[in-house]
């Protein structure tokens, strides 16, 4: 995600305030995987961070929701921009906090691109948490400007999405009604990915489904691109299995789509399709 | 950092420094001591910005807010837009900067329906308003100290 441009030493070395890789493997005491895991970046808000409290004296320690916080991500408003030879240093507001960021500029290229961050522009800025001279400050690896403004709204719904997860890994009744509600795309884990309409999320007690309503759903069934691209239509008892419903039921709201001309039988009275992109 | 005689946040003033110029009143300012040693010069959550839709921005009249608004038509230095939740809110003070369909506002709510604008950021000619309406409900409802 970060391009070619950057090599995985330079990206985690922290522009050399942090301990080199060779003096931080033996002292570690973390096994390779939860040092891995830590590394994870994590989407916060600056308000979680002003509360985020240090697990010991070492400098980069934090806790967030039970969780070590290491690498983060913060999308914010550029303020007082201060460029230097060596680095760039600004304030990230976020709307719910202000915090330091400091990038450190190795090349022209990349002085190049930070040239492009100007005062009052967004930025999505990855990067390490640290405490310098008693401050919180972000050592960021990059920092673009935000051309996609969805990603402003999606990355504080990532944030809720994330402290709700480590809330409830670390046990605490979390409010539950979230997950259904945020349709964001953070939601859904590429590897088990469902379709809505047949994740548990969407499905709907039966019982009180008015006939419009299942008209609607019958006709969204229809209505997906896999019901349209296949040649025979799909089959009534595929229907019912998806919607739950009882298949008499089905059969009235096929039978009034039919009618009202949104869908016709095909192969036989058992397959149906859509008219649309027919 | 508060200012040690307005007892006002003073946002320009860097990290770090004992004093600044006060940005109501133009004058030289001084940060009190116990400021600058418990602060030594953290993050400020002193002023933010809540993000509201029209619903919302009536609990926040007097304080920093950020709203998306579709831009309906423009009067002069204000405009007329519409919040995520469908109502009409004027914005006061835009900067004379071309508008485009969608822009976020951040600035103080004057009132329950109007905003006085400091920052306009343009978001383009399309923008995901359900999201951001629902984002504004969850900001100020359930997950409000997220971000409050």
């Amino acid at each position: 995600m970060f391009g070619g441009e950057y090599d995985s030493a330079s990206l985690f070395s922290g522009g050399g305030f942090m301990p080199s890789q060779a003096t931080q493997t033996p002292d570690s005491g973390f096994s390779p995987a939860k040092n891995r895991e830590s590394q994870a970046l994590l989407p916060l808000t600056v308000k979680q961070i002003s509360e985020a409290h240090q697990t010991s004296d070492d400098k980069s320690n934090f806790v967030i929701d039970g969780v070590d916080v290491n690498n983060i991500t913060l999308v914010g408003m550029v303020t007082d921009k201060l460029e230097k030879v060596t680095d760039i240093s600004f304030h990230l507001d976020d709307g719910t906090g202000r915090i330091e960021v400091h990038k450190w500029v190795d090349d022209a290229m990349e002085s190049n691109a930070m040239a492009e961050l100007q005062n009052d522009t967004y930025v999505c800025v990855h990067g390490h948490l640290k405490v310098f001279q008693g401050k919180k400050q972000v050592s960021a690896y990059s920092c673009r400007v935000v051309t996609d403004f969805n990603q402003i709204p999606y990355h504080f719904l990532e944030c809720i999405f994330v402290h709700k997860c480590n809330k409830k890994k670390l046990g605490s009744p979390a409010p539950s009604s979230v997950t259904a509600e945020i349709n964001t795309p953070y939601k859904t884990n590429p590897g088990t990915y469902q379709s809505p309409a047949s994740s548990k999320a969407f499905s709907r007690p039966t019982t009180i489904l008015s006939d419009a309503d299942l008209q609607q759903q019958v006709l969204a069934v229809f209505d997906e691109p896999r019901s349209i691209s296949d040649e025979s239509g799909i089959h009534v008892d595929y229907i019912v299995d998806r919607l739950g419903v009882p298949k008499n039921k089905v059969m009235q709201a096929i039978t009034y789509h039919v009618d009202v001309g949104n869908i016709y039988s095909t192969i036989d009275d058992d397959h149906y399709k859509s008219t649309r992109n027919g | 950092m508060r200012c040690g005689k307005c007892n006002e946040a003073h946002f320009g003033a860097r990290w770090g420094a004992t004093g600044g110029h006060c940005w109501n009143s133009g004058k030289r300012f001084v940060v009190p001591l116990d400021a600058r040693v418990s602060n030594s010069c953290d993050m400020d959550t002193s002023n933010p910005a809540a993000l509201v839709n029209a619903e919302l921005l009536k609990m926040h009249v007097g304080r920093r807010v950020r709203a998306l608004v579709q831009v309906l038509r423009k009067e002069g230095a204000n405009f007329v837009g519409l919040s995520t939740d469908g109502h009409q809110l004027t914005i006061r003070d835009s900067p004379p900067l071309p508008l485009s369909n969608f822009v976020e506002v951040i600035g103080i709510a004057e009132g329950n329906q109007s905003i006085r604008a400091e920052i306009c950021t343009n978001f383009g000619e399309k923008a995901d308003s359900l999201v951001y309406n629902r984002l504004c409900q969850l900001a100020n409802g359930e997950f409000k100290s997220l971000f409050l």
